[in-house]
């Protein structure tokens, strides 16, 4: 039987998932939006952002708009790999619970 | 939602909640078929009228197309500042329109030979709004599609300015009906 330690760490956690979920059906997305689609705090966000892009899953793109300043976050090739690899595990681990 | 270690059912369940958040995402370009719409509906009626108390030249009405393109870009960048989140459908449908508005600059030289550019008006209307309603999935927008393209072969069978009268209908039917109804589905998704 599958543990949780086969599945990728930096993808098993709530608010990592949920942002990588996010951004693999979009181009890319606005922190702005990220935190109303999350729910997320402001600060928690960011550490997992950074958590993200230290990884290379995501790609993080700094502006100003309006004096404002914008955040833009866009999953990378290697994100969404990992992405497809995390969704089939999970499979794999669900189907060897359903069958025991 | 926090940092915290996750079951596999509960991954399942995050990563299906965020992906329906993106997936209904309808970007409001309603204002820019209505604007469209509109330019072209009032010049349609207009040169018609034109037409039918003998002014020459009726076609001049044309002109205020490339100040509604200004209007455009004016919109368009005011709406960049709001769009948080930039979907592969709303880049696809831009697309689209960016190379049927290069197709209408195009015709525009074939008018200039005093060859009938209507029928192939009316079908890149027929095709833009076909399109863009299958990729939202939006049935009026396809519906208007459908019959655009009808219209467009209808055209073959009638005669100068009467032609014009099938333009407006297209318009009306391709562009201001579905861009109200666009606006009010996303109002309603806002709410």
């Amino acid at each position: 039987m599958k543990t949780f330690t086969e599945l990728d760490p930096i993808l098993h956690s709530q608010l990592r998932l949920a942002i990588m979920s996010l951004l693999v059906g979009v181009k890319e997305a606005e922190f702005k939006y990220i935190l109303e689609a999350t729910q997320s705090t402001n600060g928690n966000l960011s550490v997992q952002i950074t958590k993200l892009k230290e990884a290379e899953y995501i790609e993080v793109k700094k502006a100003f708009e309006n004096n404002y300043p914008k955040t833009t976050c866009k999953i990378t090739k290697k994100g969404t790999k990992a992405f497809e690899k995390y969704v089939s595990d999970i499979q794999k681990y669900l189907a060897v619970s359903r069958k025991s | 939602m926090e940092e915290k270690n996750i079951t596999e059912q509960e991954s399942l369940v995050i990563i299906q909640q965020m992906m329906n958040k993106t997936k209904e995402q309808l970007f409001d370009n309603s204002n820019l078929f209505l604007l469209w719409g509109f330019a072209a509906f009032i010049c349609t009626v207009t040169q018609y009228i034109l037409i039918k108390i003998n002014i020459q030249n009726s076609e001049a009405v044309w002109i205020a197309m490339p100040i509604i393109a200004v209007i455009h870009i004016y919109i368009v960048i005011k709406q960049r500042s709001k769009i948080k989140v930039q979907t592969y459908n709303g880049n696809a449908i831009s697309a689209l329109w960016t190379a049927i508005g290069f197709a209408f600059i195009s015709i525009v030289f074939f008018a200039s030979q005093k060859i009938n550019i209507l029928p192939t008006i009316i079908l890149l209307y027929a095709i833009g709004t076909f399109v863009s309603g299958k990729i939202i999935n939006f049935k009026p927008l396809v519906f208007g599609g459908y019959i655009s393209f009808l219209l467009s072969i209808a055209i073959a069978f009638i005669k100068d300015e009467n032609q014009l009268i099938l333009m407006a209908a297209a318009i009306l039917i391709s562009y201001i009906i579905p861009g109200f109804l666009l606006k009010k589905e996303y109002k309603n998704q806002q709410a």
